[in-house]
């Protein structure tokens, strides 16, 4: 997570997304399965945003090293467009605001183990992601 | 494309820079495409498929970019979309299994194939594949032993494959990627042992990946089994 490459921090969010369907996959009911299933499939669509988003920053700036990206001074629209889609991507892969909804019936459920492990990945993934977000837009 | 100039060098013809803008609009083309299929056909299993045109379209945006950079970036970008399609397929058959209460066998074979040279020739071949895995050691090495140790199981699995066995493998697999660990660390710790931390590192990841390619989905079964 306290990576200096953008690629390396996407990659992490999506393993953070498969290592959650595989916690709640673990438990053997049929609707945390069915939720876990589509978290699944959420998260799977999210990792198009996700690396499209970093791709299309190394396209636009020729760097994927933070460093780096915090010395460029002119932010072009083809990087706001880029983070517009990162933020799209990690908001699907660790399942927050807008995609709440396919995790909402894991939590629910009775029994479920690792749920804190769960919400804490997805926690301090979006405090790192927001640091990175401001890092290449530079807003102030 | 104002800034284009400035990060492609001139070497590069103008017609290949032109192709990025068509390459992105063909990725997010083929991803509408996919979640249009995905909003179309409700059932869960033509969904999980649908959502691997979705991961295409995002390999295409990533190998539109056409930089060696962008090129180390497409398999890393694959390996998380097929773990990704693992996990939830793995979900899915076990609800399915939870469901229905029918168990499925490691690999569901119509035939019976029942025939001798499956139990005389798998202990030949897989020999010869994990001693040239050996000697090739590292990556490399670990894929094809891996292949002799699946290909063995494989073909033995119709006789059965004793459960104590894959808990030994699996016990094997940790302590190698352990000493893979201690060859990598070596290599800053004590750089004067390089070629100590070499071989550590290769046959440490040769055991690993073989173990571990012969592992695939066997354990997860066992687990299954073990439960009922």
């Amino acid at each position: 997570m306290i990576t200096g490459d953008l690629f390396n921090f996407t990659l992490f969010v999506a393993l953070i997304g498969i290592v959650n369907i595989g916690l709640v996959g673990a438990v053997k009911l049929v609707d945390v399965l069915d939720s876990a299933f589509q978290y699944g499939i959420i998260a799977m669509i999210a990792s198009l945003p996700l690396f499209g988003g970093a791709a299309t920053i190394l396209a636009a700036t020729g760097t994927l090293s933070l460093i780096e990206l915090s010395h460029l001074s002119l932010v072009t629209p083809m990087v706001q467009f880029a983070s517009v889609l990162l933020l799209m991507g990690i908001a699907g892969e660790t399942g927050i605001a807008p995609f709440y909804a396919t995790k909402a019936e894991m939590f629910r459920t009775p029994g479920s183990p690792f749920l804190v492990i769960i919400h804490l990945s997805s926690l301090l993934v979006i405090v790192r992601a927001i640091e990175i977000l401001l890092i290449i837009n530079k807003p102030f | 494309m104002t800034g284009a100039e400035v990060l492609v060098p001139s070497v590069v013809s103008p017609l290949v820079v032109s192709l990025y803008k068509p390459a992105i609009l063909v990725g997010l083309l083929t991803g509408f495409i996919g979640l249009l299929g995905i909003a179309f056909k409700k059932g869960d299993l033509t969904a999980l498929i649908l959502t691997d045109i979705v991961g295409f379209a995002m390999l295409i945006i990533v190998a539109a970019v056409a930089t060696d950079l962008a090129e180390a970036l497409v398999l890393p970008g694959l390996v998380v979309e097929l773990a990704e399609i693992l996990a939830i397929s793995e979900v899915l058959m076990s609800r399915e299994m939870r469901k229905t209460g029918k168990n499925v066998s490691l690999i569901p074979l119509p035939l019976s194939l029942d025939m001798e040279i499956l139990e005389t020739a798998p202990t030949f071949l897989a020999i010869i594949l994990i001693a040239y895995g050996a000697f090739l050691s590292g990556f490399t090495g670990g894929a094809v032993a891996g292949v002799g140790i699946l290909f063995y199981v494989l073909s033995r699995t119709i006789r059965g494959v004793p459960s104590t066995l894959w808990e030994g493998v699996a016990g094997i697999s940790g302590v190698a990627w352990v000493l893979w660990l201690i060859g990598f660390l070596m290599f800053f710790v004590t750089p004067q042992y390089w070629l100590l931390a070499l071989f550590l590192s290769a046959f440490g990841v040769l055991i690993k990946v073989a173990s571990k390619v012969g592992l695939i989905g066997v354990l997860g079964r066992e687990e299954f089994k073990r439960e009922k």
